[in-house]
């Protein structure tokens, strides 16, 4: 099949579903077929391409494409086309862009509920969220209208929705993937990552998007291995930890019993597993909130209408200011919070970024003791779109992927069962730049099972 | 710790964000309910948060971006006059 | 009551590009051509940290007598202004590069508390029609340098301006151009016990020492009437020539400050440190006592010399060439130096030593000297061509000035015979004429003793 083939069938079956999903923003036709006739004209060509080549993506909306909207979801930057490309997106110049995938605003929240152009429609029940906020790209996978997408991961916000729709999510290290282009909400947390539908398919991609790059200073000078190389089937030795209190107290019992049950699995492929503890569950979300939230008060302090963005006409700057500033309920409610949080009464942030040395510290312990850590992706599987969730409660969604965002480890999400219909995600983290002890883990884990091969039946 | 509705106002004035009156009250509460949940780090050990990424290596940089053409910066901007972004006249003096 | 008076200063660096980006950062360019993704603030764009900048920072730090932290960070400075793309500033508030140094000055000593790097802002036009921006010097690399409360009188100020901008030019971190904003400054002062104002808007050095002669006298009348002075941010005008109380708008009273997330603490080690040092050209004082010492200058002009590293480098050069230095000093302090303040350039060492040469040779008059330098200085021409063509040189051999003497004595019996009845000024009168007719080329001091000589030697016929 040709690049352009393989195209125009991702992008019939995006743009045909589209209505029933809507996990694109924009759909960006002209450009993936422009760049699917180029490659297939390299291939015409026998110029060497990477495996990557000519497979099409959808993009997560807060990452820049030149010529493209790129909106965050949100109606500031609704008509906003950038100028440049992000480096992760650079990197894959050669999968045609089939869309920008829809998201939460700004990428605050779990649900993609907050999208300024409607919420995603989980591919398994359409009445149910995907979670967030990468929702649409973990949702067009799970349908089938992309074969790939990248995603973002702040306090995991790749891995809930990679659980929520029964694909697979990987949030590499932290430094792994350059930054540039990324739209941040919190800088210190935020990673690019992939949803895929396979472990095998996340290798590619990461190998594809992860390395050092001098145009974002934080990224990490690390070498990038043969990920691909990674991929064994074999767990003999390897050590898992199985957080107690975590699984004690999960509050579905259904995603609780499935990791429990994936742990034997482990075991009977001659992995070893142990108890640990994991007692940070609530200081882990409290940092996160101070953290992430006076990160995104300041990365969303350029929204002032002035260059760029939507400008409220008025005859005055401060009126100017305040009627530009048209962010949801959930974006205002976590500036406000962040804003307070910099602010001289209270010295939130310093105190989020103490108790988040404590706790990555205490990680770092852990795996002394242990080579991975399973757990649930997320305490909840997909709930009601209709659902009411209270603030706090919409932040619990992230209370087990929080961990790895506040000490920078990779994180891997991956379907290991199916409750009421609905997919059930586990979580698998790793030390730091140990991306390949979760590959060889996740790809054991998918040949011997095949949740990951299942199909949502809503849409055909 | 207690905020007080003119904590709140004078936090959206910092961020320059619109605040009704009547969402005042809400507002307050969910930022209450918060700042009550970080209580519980109070209790973690404290000590100097140091700085999460390692210095920097002062080694030749990339190429950077390359510089936008004056008619691409003020296609982004929403108006513009004599080459320049415009907005309302500032009143304060310079 | 003594003032006490500090002063913070912010210098763009003279480095080719942008603090955070590679924007070119020249300054006259059209608005909005000197702009990228990162310095507009555009959505998802990252800073990356010039490192000539930290060079020339570092440079600053070490002429100013600071001690430079090895490691030092940057902070996000959060206000809301059209001049701010990002919503913020990119500054060093916790860790800056250099805290604590001391510098020598012509006045005496002077405090420094510290030293750090920021981004500058947009600059903004203020019109009828709205405030317009232009982002060409958003990004701009500054070094902010916060003096101690020490100086004691607008002069003291004043003066440390000067020095400052000297070495600054001299070190080659500044091009210091007030007029182009290069270099600004803000002042403030209290009275014993009063309230601290900050003066803004000085537009020059001249402006700073107005500004605070009439802050003081501000001050000392309202202490005089009883009234506390209000620390307050204060704007200079110029055209009242009084401070105003500038309006709260646009001085935001509270900043909010974030660690910043996108950048490393920058680590400045002893190799980055030492190669800055190195860059440092020998500062106006050590090399005005080595040139008294080594040149045998008397020290005001050696003083005079230094004043920029330009004219003190082609004295160097012309002294190498064997030119005498007292006659190069005085050269280029007086002739050269009124060119330069009309407008000319400055000419190739080479080419001054030459003409030196050549004057004290006798080979061309001071007079013709003078010419010649005002065309090198106009047009860059070199000595010898200007000497061609305009036939400037001296005549100073025997034989061409003896026959010159002769023609004329015999084209001018008349004077001549005055000459020999004993009227002295008739030489002068014969000197002119000789002058005339070798268009002003021959050698003044030997025509007149030969033309005298062969006046002598004519028979006398009475």
């Amino acid at each position: 099949m040709t690049a352009t083939e393989l195209t125009e069938y991702y992008l019939e079956r995006s743009e045909r579903l589209q209505p029933t999903i809507n996990g694109y923003i924009s759909l960006t036709r002209d450009k993936a077929l422009a760049t699917a006739c180029h490659v297939d004209s390299l291939r015409r060509q026998n110029r060497e391409l990477s495996p990557l080549a000519g497979i099409p993506m959808a993009v997560k909306d807060n990452i820049a494409v030149r010529g493209a909207a790129t909106t965050c979801a949100s109606k500031v930057l609704a008509d906003y086309i950038s100028p440049y490309d992000a480096t992760a997106v650079e990197k894959l110049a050669h999968c045609p862009l089939l869309g920008k995938a829809n998201m939460d605003e700004f990428a605050m929240g779990s649900s993609s509920l907050t999208s300024a152009f409607g919420p995603v429609a989980n591919p398994w029940d359409s009445k149910r969220s995907p979670g967030g906020s990468s929702g649409g790209s973990a949702a067009l996978v799970a349908a089938g209208c992309a074969p790939f997408s990248l995603g973002t991961d702040t306090g995991g916000s790749i891995r809930q929705p990679a659980a929520f729709c029964g694909v697979t999510g990987f949030k590499p290290s932290y430094g792994r993937v350059s930054r540039r282009g990324l739209l941040p909400l919190a800088p210190s947390l935020d990673q690019i990552g992939t949803l895929t539908r396979s472990v095998e398919d996340a290798a590619l991609v990461l190998q594809e998007i992860c390395g050092y790059d001098p145009g974002d200073p934080a990224s990490a000078r690390q070498d990038v291995p043969d990920f691909s190389a990674c991929l064994v089937d074999d767990v003999s030795g390897l050590v898992l930890g199985l957080p107690r209190e975590i699984l004690e107290s999960c509050p579905d019992s259904s995603t609780s019993e499935a990791v429990e049950a994936a742990a034997r699995k482990f075991a009977q492929a001659g992995a070893k597993v142990s108890w640990v503890s994991m007692p940070y569950t609530d200081e882990s979300l409290a940092a996160y909130m101070l953290i992430a939230t006076a990160e995104a008060a300041s990365s969303l302090a350029r929204y002032d209408g002035v260059a760029y963005g939507y400008r409220h006409s008025s005859s005055t700057l401060e009126e100017m200011y305040t009627g530009s500033r048209i962010f949801g309920a959930e974006v205002r409610r976590r500036l406000m919070l962040g804003t307070y949080n910099l602010g001289p009464d209270c010295s939130g942030y310093e105190l989020g970024q103490q108790a988040r040395k404590h706790i990555s510290r205490h990680l770092e312990e852990l795996f002394s003791q242990v080579d991975l850590l399973l757990l649930p992706a997320a305490p909840y599987i997909a709930f009601p779109l209709e659902e009411e969730l209270d603030p706090l409660a919409m932040y619990y969604n992230d209370v087990y992927s929080i961990p790895a965002n506040l000490a920078g480890l990779p994180a891997l999400a991956l379907p290991c069962g199916e409750s009421r219909g609905l997919p059930i995600g586990m979580q698998m983290m790793a030390p730091r730049f140990r991306e390949d002890v979760l590959l060889r883990a996740g790809y054991t884990w998918q040949c011997r099972s095949d949740w990951h091969l299942r199909r949502p039946r809503e849409v055909e | 710790m207690k905020i007080t509705p003119e904590q709140v106002k004078h936090t959206a004035a910092m961020a320059k964000l619109p605040l009704a009156d009547d969402e005042l009250a809400e507002m307050a509460g969910q930022l209450q309910e918060f700042l009550d949940y970080v209580n519980i780090l109070k209790k973690l050990p404290s000590g100097a948060a140091s700085p999460p990424l390692a210095p920097g290596d002062p080694s030749p940089q990339g190429q950077g971006e390359a510089c936008l053409s004056q008619e691409e910066v003020l296609a982004l901007a929403p108006d513009s006059s004599q080459g320049m972004v415009r907005v309302p006249r500032v009143i304060a003096d310079e | 009551m003594n003032p006490t008076i500090g002063l913070e200063v912010h210098v763009q660096l003279q480095t080719g590009k942008k603090l955070f980006c590679s924007c070119p950062s020249d300054f006259a360019a059209p608005p909005n051509t000197r702009v990228c993704p990162v310095c507009l603030g555009l959505p998802g764009t990252l800073p990356v940290l010039n490192q000539e900048a930290v060079i020339l920072a570092l440079r600053a730090a070490l002429v100013l007598g600071c001690t430079i932290n090895t490691l030092s960070s940057f902070d996000r400075k959060h206000y809301f202004y059209p001049d701010l793309p990002k919503g913020y500033q990119i500054t060093q508030q916790r860790q800056p590069l250099a805290l604590g140094g001391e510098v020598e000055t012509p006045l005496g000593t002077v405090d420094i508390n510290r030293l750090h790097l920021e981004e500058d802002a947009a600059k903004l036009v203020h019109t009828a029609e709205g405030t317009l921006i232009d982002y060409n010097r958003s990004g701009i690399a500054l070094v902010e340098i916060v003096t101690a409360p020490c100086l004691t009188s607008p002069g003291a100020a004043k003066s440390f301006l000067q020095f400052l901008r000297q070495v600054l030019l001299y070190a080659g971190i500044s091009d210091c151009k007030l007029e182009e904003g290069s270099l600004r400054c803000d002042a403030n002062i209290s009275l014993q016990g009063g309230g601290r104002t900050e003066i803004k808007n000085l537009n020059s050095f001249k402006a700073v020492e107005r500004a605070l002669d009439y802050e003081i006298q501000r001050q000392r009348r309202a202490i005089a009437r009883g009234e506390k002075v209000r620390p307050e941010t204060l704007r200079w005008d110029e055209a009242q020539a009084k401070t105003v109380p500038m309006r709260a708008k646009g001085i935001a009273a509270e900043y909010l400050y974030l660690p910043e997330p996108d950048l490393p603490p920058l680590y400045a080690d002893a190799a980055l440190v030492e190669k800055a040092r190195m860059g440092l050209p020998e500062l106006p004082r050590s090399r005005a006592a080595r040139f008294v010492r080594q040149y045998g200058l008397p020290p005001e002009r050696a003083e005079l010399l230094v004043a920029t590293r330009e004219m003190a480098d082609c004295f160097e050069e012309i002294a190498a060439k064997g030119a005498t230095p007292l006659a190069a000093a005085n050269l280029l302090l007086g002739e050269v130096s009124r060119l330069l303040n009309a407008g000319g350039e400055l000419p190739a060492a080479g080419q001054l030593a030459r003409l030196l040469a050549l004057q004290e040779a006798g080979s061309i008059s001071v007079k013709a000297a003078k010419e010649v330098l005002a065309r090198m200085s106009a047009r860059g021409e070199s000595v010898d061509n200007i000497l061609k063509q305009e036939n400037f040189f001296q005549i100073s051999d025997t034989e061409t000035l003896a026959e010159l003497a002769q023609k004329v004595i015999a084209a001018n019996p008349g004077a001549t015979a005055d000459y020999l009845k004993g009227k002295t000024k008739a030489l002068g009168y014969l000197m002119g004429a000789a002058m005339k007719a070798s268009q002003g080329r021959a050698n003044p001091e030997s025509l007149k003793k030969i033309l005298a000589q062969k006046l002598a030697e004519r028979p006398k016929k009475y």
